[in-house]
């Protein structure tokens, strides 16, 4: 986190320069930056729960047992049944999948896009760079959830419709902070020297410009994370992304609140399971800008 | 149907008038012995959904029927305790000229709103724009049999037919009778009828208001409070804390689940109308593979648990049946008791006999259209049983308006959830329209009547019949072509529930959404 | 400097001119048509026709965009295909309900942020400090509609203490409207909250070891004062920029919050027209929400010089 004072962790240790073995000083490392270690652990442990669902379950996430609906948790169920009596536990293992693969493709769609045109704007400027930045300017305009629902309107409801939603909010960020790193470089030394003895246009920018780029990008990345599994959760509570039967965080939260009264419960875990897995990138995402990029607070679109 | 009886009891014990105009000493005697009404207040109702039309003729939504019943006049009304169908508008009906014609006595001295005075050149101008194809009404099918609508003087009217048609006189239940004067376009002017409330405005979104009209034509059927406002809320749990915090007087048709919970509020009243009227069913689309099969559309009978959704669903308020009607009703043919169980086994049997072995080759989708719950789940539920055989659809939720375009026009679905209603009416009018009826393109399932031989006969031969001894033979017949080759699975009829504060007295619900409110008086 | 300001004013007007066209084109392109929905499903195909015709639905997609673009700039957005009312009167009536939950939501959000970003900053690395960054990171990770869903739990279901959804308009009252609201503004102000109080933070820490401030505590002068007089003003500059940004954010998140707590709010009537094909109130709404963002934006652009001479001058600040 962006609190943890430097000052006192990283007060200068007065020992004596002795060998330490890279086990020991990975585990130092690691408990300097506790945040980003629990972070990241968190993480990995979801995204194995979820690749692991079909052994963790137990049972399949649709198979209904009507004369056991709305069971609390800690009984023949893990974590209770819902209305049809399909085990919740099950169907949040399986509903991770489905998260985690629509916030990746969202993210890697918007880094890609993003980047791209951030950097070829960057580069070439002129008219190019003034109708792109018209384009990104009116894709900012719009609020992510209301741009979720244009799309969804015009292509239909589902997945597909969320990333691309998600993708085209994020873009704006990456095109941004893309840009704005390759205007500070191009005028360096570096790049007119290359430029001088005369190495292609794509050469310059990928092989000299981007590795510049990469630390930005990644916390971009890392955080956009966060922002994807946030709404993509949102848009399947709105009904706009994944459908029932289909297990997903969202679509489950959604049904579970007709059920408030009767098993509180149902509400409770497929939130706090989006909770979670959007703390811990958070986590990884404020710990890696830490160690990238210490100097810059987020700029643009908040995550 | 012990469950009316109770209920009705109860209502004659606490000496709640009967809701409709028309039934005069009868009703006020009984009544006078408890609490004298008051007259005067508002009565504030939530309702689940807003209204989207003006028109009293193509407004199909329930919350709109429950308004328009207050505003216009009908011929005739169904009786909410009894669900027979006797004359409210009309002093009497006859068949005459050989059972050719039915003539209709209009009282005199009826105005409408605006001051016109209601005659029978009214009524026939409003039998005349329904039967119109290019005014698009809904109901141009129930009074279909009519051939012509004559005046015989300002409170007279004759309308000829081929012969006596039994659904005629219940058809005339949902017609409201608007004057000539506002012509047919009137999806956005104000409704002007000649009821017991006159309509003041509609904010959408917001809630409509009616006022009780200066003079109704019959007193007894007058109304008590003075204005009616009722306001769409989508959210069930909206609705009740309005109820709990006195914003809102009656809760209007509520989703059933929630009965047992409020019945154990002590602070709000709840009336649960037995389940007579509105049923479930799946309409199933005979043009097109699969269920141009008969083994697959009886298949889909035998896949529904329907103990287990009353039980989860609607909370125990529904009624397993494979007939549109229910045992008390004298059309009700008991050899359709047992047609159809929950049986996954037999569907898996008939799958393989149609030439799907353990679904192969299977495709089908499931259309239900969004903010409609119990449909979903309904789905749900049958996807999971198809599942388990080894194919499973995929639900498609659309809204409601392609649902019904897809459904009437484009027939582009293989099966789709409805709970039409008129389980309690006369079987003519039941079997005149859309799910029963073959001939009519507005079947939803496409199937012709060669395909049901007899069937359009033994249906002709109820309507048209007038000893009802004859007519149930006919309606036995036809539920046994029906349950044999079953166009669409009937599942079970619903209840519908309502929920109101101690204030408000001598609501009597209506099965059929006729609701009128005339009877209703704040304590 | 008012080179700048006459700019960055006109830069707008592509902007806006992009939105509309996108706005325009997204609800041309959605599936389903209106002429049908409202002719009811058992129209004829002529009655259907006539409508399409009436409403000019039957005109080149160019004709219809230049159509409905010079209306809009007249100020007539059309009317809903259903209830004919305006597009301006809908957004009226919704709006009331929905600036009233982003105002109160704004409201709880500075109210929370403001005296926990200063203490924060006050004393890094007190105890303070890190559970406050700790709720902040929370804060920022809670799902709205989750959040929203817990709340009626505890305060309507189980304490019974406040409904569980529904607008009660101010007409019914103070106390009502202000209790079928407080639960929507704090679902949708926690996560404004939390961007409000990282900034602060991060913008008074800076500020408060900056040289000026030790020139004003060597001067003798009491903390607070200090605080307030220098810290607090130039710590908040900055915070305005965040503002205009969470707008949009706010404005976005209203559709949650309205959907999960039933408020009718713009955010529900936009995702009902969306639903229902009412195209018009569907283009209007969103057109007026992207142009409010945009010029808030604007707003929010041409504030800040006026308050940081430093930006006026081109010295470098925290956002750069």
């Amino acid at each position: 986190m962006s609190a943890a004072p430097p000052a006192s962790a990283a007060a200068p240790v007065n020992a004596p320069a002795r060998r330490r073995r890279p086990v020991q000083r990975a585990v130092r490392w690691a408990g300097r930056r506790w945040s980003l270690t629990i972070g990241l652990a968190a993480v990995a442990a979801l995204c194995c729960a979820a690749l692991g669902a079909g052994w963790l379950a137990g049972q399949p996430p649709d198979v209904q047992h009507m004369d056991a609906t709305l069971q609390p948790p800690f009984g023949r169920h893990l974590l209770g049944t819902d209305e049809y009596g399909r085990d919740v536990l099950s169907r949040m293992l399986f509903g991770a999948r489905l998260t985690l693969l629509a916030s990746t493709a969202a993210v890697l769609l918007a880094a890609v896009t993003g980047s791209a045109l951030g950097l070829t704007t960057g580069y070439f400027g002129g008219a190019y760079d003034s109708l792109a930045g018209r384009m990104i300017d009116v894709l900012f305009a719009f609020p992510v959830v209301l741009l979720g629902i244009a799309i969804v309107a015009v292509l239909g409801p589902g997945e597909p419709s969320v990333v691309l939603a998600i993708a085209a909010a994020s873009l704006p960020n990456f095109a941004r902070v893309s840009r704005s790193a390759i205007i500070a470089e191009r005028e360096r030394e570096y790049v007119m020297a290359a430029h001088a003895i005369g190495a292609p246009v794509p050469y310059i920018i990928v092989r000299t410009l981007l590795p510049n780029l990469i630390g930005p990008l990644i916390v971009l990345v890392s955080l956009g994370f966060a922002y994807a599994v946030l709404y993509e959760a949102s848009f399947s509570f709105l009904g706009l992304g994944a459908q029932p039967p289909t297990p997903e965080w969202g679509v489950m939260l959604s049904s579970a609140r007709s059920y408030l009264f009767q098993a509180p419960w149902y509400a409770f875990f497929p939130g706090a399971a989006i909770f979670v897995l959007v703390f811990s990138l958070n986590l990884v995402g404020d710990g890696l800008r830490d160690l990238l990029d210490p100097r810059r607070p987020t700029s643009g679109r908040p995550p | 149907m012990a469950r009316s009886m109770t209920r009705r009891q109860l209502l004659r014990r606490t000496a709640l008038t009967a809701a409709a105009a028309g039934l005069g000493a009868k009703g006020t005697a009984a009544w006078a012995a408890a609490a004298a009404p008051r007259r005067g207040g508002t009565l504030t109702i939530s309702q689940s959904v807003d209204i989207n039309t003006l028109h009293p003729w193509t407004g199909t939504l329930n919350v709109w029927k429950v308004i328009k019943t207050n505003v216009y006049d009908q011929l005739s009304y169904q009786d909410p305790l009894t669900l027979e169908f006797k004359p409210k508008l009309a002093k009497s009906f006859e068949w005459a000229d050989n059972n050719t014609s039915l003539v209709v006595t209009l009282p005199s001295g009826v105005r409408f709103h605006n001051g016109e005075p209601l005659t029978a050149a009214d009524v026939k101008f409003t039998l005349d724009s329904i039967r119109d194809p290019k005014v698009g009404s809904w109901l141009r099918g129930f009074i279909a049999p009519i051939m012509d609508v004559q005046v015989l003087d300002a409170t007279h009217l004759k309308i000829k037919t081929d012969t006596i048609e039994n659904q005629l006189v219940p058809a005339f239940a949902y017609v409201d009778i608007v004057p000539r004067s506002q012509g047919t376009d009137l999806s956005r002017k104000t409704p002007i009828g000649s009821g017991p409330y006159k309509f003041v405005e509609w904010i959408p979104n917001d809630h409509v208001t009616l006022q009780r009209a200066p003079s109704y034509w019959n007193e007894a059927g007058a109304g008590y409070v003075d204005r009616i406002v009722l306001r769409p809320v989508t959210e069930l749990q909206t609705r009740i804390s309005q109820l709990l915090a006195g914003d809102v007087d009656l809760v209007y048709d509520f989703s059933l689940i929630e009965v047992p919970r409020l019945r154990a509020d002590r602070r709000i009243a709840v009336t649960v109308v037995p389940p007579v009227d509105q049923m479930f069913v799946m309409y199933l689309n005979g043009r097109k593979p699969p269920f141009n099969k008969l083994e697959l559309r009886q298949a889909m009978g035998y896949a529904l648990d329907r103990e287990a959704f009353i039980k989860n669903f609607l909370a125990g308020q529904g009624r397993i049946d494979n007939s549109p009607f229910t045992p008390a009703h004298w059309a009700f043919d008991p050899r359709t008791e047992h047609a159809y169980t929950y049986d996954p086994d037999r569907a898996g049997q008939l799958l393989e006999k149609a030439g799907y072995p353990k679904g192969q080759g299977l495709t089908f989708s499931l259309l239900t259209p969004s903010g409609y719950p119990e449909f979903t789940q309904l789905s749900t539920m049958v996807q999971a049983t198809f599942a388990s055989l080894g194919y499973r659809p995929a639900i498609e939720e659309v809204d409601i308006g392609q649902w019904a375009a897809r459904l009437n026009q484009s027939h582009d679905y293989f099966a789709a959830v409805d709970y039409p209603p008129r389980g309690s009416a006369d079987p003519a009018l039941t079997y005149s329209a859309g799910l029963f009826f073959p001939p009519v393109p507005a079947n939803y399932n496409g199937l012709t009547p060669d395909e049901i031989p007899g069937y359009v006969d033994a249906v002709h031969r109820g309507a048209t019949l007038q000893a009802r001894p004859a007519r149930k033979v006919a309606y036995f017949s036809v539920q046994e072509m029906w349950t044999q080759s079953l166009p669409g699975p009937i599942w079970c009829h619903r209840s519908t529930a309502h929920a109101a504060l101690p204030s408000v007295k001598g609501f009597v619900p209506h099965a059929a959404f006729q609701q009128s409110f005339a009877g209703v008086w704040l304590a | 400097m008012a080179k700048y300001l006459l700019w960055r004013s006109l830069s707008v007007v592509p902007t806006l001119v992009g939105v509309s066209v996108l706005v325009f084109l997204i609800t041309y392109f959605i599936p389903g048509d209106p002429a049908q929905i409202m002719a009811g499903s058992d129209a004829t195909p002529d009655v259907v026709a006539g409508l399409r015709h009436q409403w000019g639905l039957d005109r080149p997609i160019y004709v219809r965009y230049a159509v409905w673009a010079a209306s809009a700039l007249r100020g007539n957005l059309g009317e809903s295909y259903f209830s004919h009312m305006t597009v301006l009167q809908l957004v009226g009536t919704a709006s009331r309900v929905t600036v009233e939950l982003a105002l109160l939501a704004l409201l709880i959000a500075v109210v929370i942020a403001v005296p926990a970003g200063i203490a924060s900053a006050v004393r890094p690395g007190s105890w303070f400090d890190l559970a406050a960054t700790a709720v902040g990171f929370g804060g920022l990770s809670i799902p709205g509609f989750w959040l929203g869903i817990m709340l009626i739990y505890v305060f309507s279901v189980y304490l019974r203490w406040l409904p569980a959804g529904g607008f009660a308009p101010l007409s019914d009252g103070l106390v009502p409207n202000l209790r079928s609201m407080i639960l929507p503004a704090i679902a949708l102000g926690t996560f404004a909250s939390t961007q409000f109080m990282r900034y602060l933070r991060a913008s008074m820490l800076e500020v408060l070891g900056a040289d000026y401030t030790r020139t004003a505590r060597a001067k003798g002068l009491p903390e607070l004062l200090v605080l307030v007089r220098h810290a607090m003003r130039n710590a908040l500059i900055p915070f305005v920029t965040v503002l205009g940004v969470q707008m949009g954010y706010l404005l976005g998140g209203t559709v949650i919050t309205e959907s999960v707590f039933a408020l009718p709010g713009i955010g529900r009537l936009v995702l009902n027209a969306i639903l229902n094909r009412d195209y018009q109130v569907a283009a209007g709404i969103i057109l007026l929400i992207a142009t409010a963002f945009v010029l808030v934006n604007l707003a929010v652009d041409l504030v800040y010089p006026v308050l940081d001479p430093r930006v006026r001058l081109g010295r470098p600040t925290l956002s750069q």
